[in-house]
């Protein structure tokens, strides 16, 4: 594979201490005080002491230490990345034992993010080397991943594959292996989890929290490098790897450097770092976010600066103050493991667009079993349940409703979710896709039926328990039940079940 | 390109060396392909035993999808991807 030359210290220059926003009435965050906060909390020095301190940090103006592979330098160990650190004087060789001492030293959080590079399609290349250099396309519908060499053509992960042909007639279409790029992904998160105590992933990114992890692992830039060849050497991916002083910034710094680099960004740094962006870089700014700020002549982050909290908002409700914190470089969310979800989705498109009735409600109960094993798996119960169905025009629509009492057992879900189903699907127009929604959870325990029903429902509970061991034994396909057997000739199965069209892999 | 699946268990001459998997050659039919390349590899994990996969092009230049069951060391020949 080809090295990636990346230059991150290029979008790194330092910059002049003195435009720095420093703390104010309005403004009683200075830019880096959750690092502070953490180092109070670490050194138990005094929180003023602290704040003096970090920005003190941000008028030193040290600047983002972005790591990258010299173009033609093989993968192994950090003796061939090289320190691109602008402000370091050049770009020094970065060479193996070296002690990262603002890595070392950093009082505060300290989180890894780890991105992996087109990840579908890479997967695609991995497996089948005559697709190595070519526009790969992975999706049904809609482009859900596509490979650098098509990226070139301007296709991106969302945009509908007629376009895509259009602009890139030669690619090469997948639907995609769910299962597959699960396999690749545990793979990978199992090495993220063998260097940080607390890792939180995603479908294609993870975030490792290496917070007082410096002692044990010395450079933390040498280990994510380290972390970067293991990953290449047991799955054959390349990934982007951001160390920050939160979530937010590590990713960010990332981003500068993929595919295949490694950046970091000290907390004193991320006042510079941040205030050129375009603002569409910020977490928490989506397409409408932006527009609306655009069209308020808003362009970087910097400018958003200038907006107090209330303004913001008044603008965007809750997410307004996580803004105003963000455009500053403050992200306080911790790495968590995320042991309850917000949700658990569960849905796909058709092979074929359908209005068999039959058909679909197989569908949504295979959906329904499959959501239900997964909230058994968590120990929890949804109380609110959501049907959402896509017609092949494209329109879509979506019901919730909330069960009397939180239930993890697949008839009482089903029942709900047919009768949403039922409302939903009204027009004579046939289904390309259709999904399940769980939210709103309770913790599992004695499942509480009516006075007459209780041992029954304790029956049933026990029922669905039994079906789960055997699903974990044999593969979730070993048995079906229901509506979902009229699926049985028409879907292909593997040990994990029916092979769906596009199911969705995390929620 | 285009898939086909398979499905069908098949004998595997392999290499286990140093704690890893190596498939070297299999006969589908009265037909033995020699494996000359393994492109990827992958385990499953899900289920009381691991399956272990392998995408392997053979010497025909096809690439084959193998797979391994741990639970009674079994080898099935998944799918063939083929060009056109």
């Amino acid at each position: 594979m080809p090295s990636a030359i990346n230059h991150p210290a290029s979008a790194a220059a330092p910059e002049p201490a003195h435009s720095a926003p420093l703390p104010s009435p309005t403004n009683r965050m200075a830019p880096v005080r959750c690092e502070a906060r953490a180092a109070v909390e670490v050194d138990g020095v005094e929180v003023d002491a602290a704040e003096d301190r970090s920005v003190d940090g941000v008028a030193t103006g040290t600047c983002i230490a972005g790591i990258a592979e010299a173009p033609g330098a093989t993968r192994r160990g950090t003796s061939d990345v090289r320190d691109t650190r602008a402000g370091a004087g050049g770009r020094p060789e970065f060479g193996p034992g070296r002690i990262d001492e603002s890595a070392q030293l950093a009082p505060g959080r300290v989180v890894l993010h780890v991105d992996i590079d087109a990840f579908f399609a890479a997967i695609e290349q991995q497996r089948d080397p005559r697709l190595r250099g070519k526009p790969v396309i992975v999706g049904a519908g809609v482009i859900a991943s596509c490979s650098y060499e098509a990226r070139t053509f301007g296709l991106r992960a969302g945009m509908r594959l007629t376009e895509a042909k259009r602009l890139c007639p030669h690619a090469v279409i997948i639907e995609g292996h769910a299962q597959i790029y699960r396999c690749f992904a545990e793979e990978i998160f199992a090495r993220c989890r063998a260097i940080a105590p607390a890792v939180e992933t995603y479908l294609d990114e993870a975030y490792c929290d290496l917070t007082g992890t410096g002692r044990l692992h010395g450079d933390l830039v040498a280990t994510a490098a380290a972390l970067k060849h293991d990953i290449h050497a047991a799955t054959g991916l390349t990934v982007t790897c951001g160390i920050g002083p939160n979530r937010m910034l590590a990713k960010l710094v990332g981003k500068t450097v993929k595919p295949d680099g490694l950046a970091r960004i000290d907390a004193a740094d991320a006042d510079a770092f941040l205030r050129d962006r375009p603002l569409e870089q910020l977490a928490g700014i989506g397409h409408a976010h932006a527009k609306t700020l655009r069209s308020m002549n808003f362009a970087t982050i910097g400018d958003l600066r200038a907006l107090p909290p209330h303004v913001l908002e008044a603008l965007f409700g809750a997410n307004g103050r996580l803004l105003y914190e963000r455009c500053r470089g403050n992200d306080t969310a911790p790495v968590t493991e995320r042991e309850i979800p917000l949700s658990i989705s569960r849905e796909t498109s058709f092979h074929q667009d359908t209005a068999d009735r039959a058909e679909i409600e197989g569908m949504l109960e295979y959906l329904v079993g499959r959501a239900c094993r997964a909230a058994r798996e968590l120990a929890i119960r949804p109380r609110t349940v959501a049907v959402h169905v896509r017609y092949s025009d494209g329109e879509g629509d979506e019901q919730a409703r909330s069960l009397h009492q939180a239930s993890d057992t697949d008839p009482v879900v089903l029942e709900l979710a047919l009768e949403l189903l039922r409302r939903l699907f009204t027009r004579r127009v046939a289904l390309h896709a259709v999904g399940v929604k769980f939210s709103n959870f309770a913790a599992a325990g004695g499942e509480q039926g009516s006075l007459f029903d209780e041992r029954e429902a304790g029956r049933r509970a026990a029922l669905f328990r039994a079906f789960d061991r055997v699903r974990g034994a044999y593969g979730h396909g070993a048995l079906v039940s229901g509506r979902a057997l009229r699926l049985k000739h028409k879907l292909q199965e593997d040990r994990h079940g029916f092979v769906l069209r596009t199911p969705s892999l995390t929620k | 390109m285009r898939q086909e699946a398979i499905d069908e268990a098949v004998g595997v001459r392999a290499d286990f060396k140093g704690g890893v998997v190596t498939p070297l050659a299999f006969r589908r039919g009265a037909r033995q392909h020699r494996v000359v390349r393994v492109n990827a590899r992958w385990t499953d994990r899900a289920g009381k035993h691991p399956s272990f996969y392998f995408s392997v092009t053979a010497d025909s230049g096809d690439v084959y999808q193998l797979r391994l069951q741990s639970a009674d060391l079994v080898w099935w020949l998944d799918s063939v991807t083929m060009e056109g």
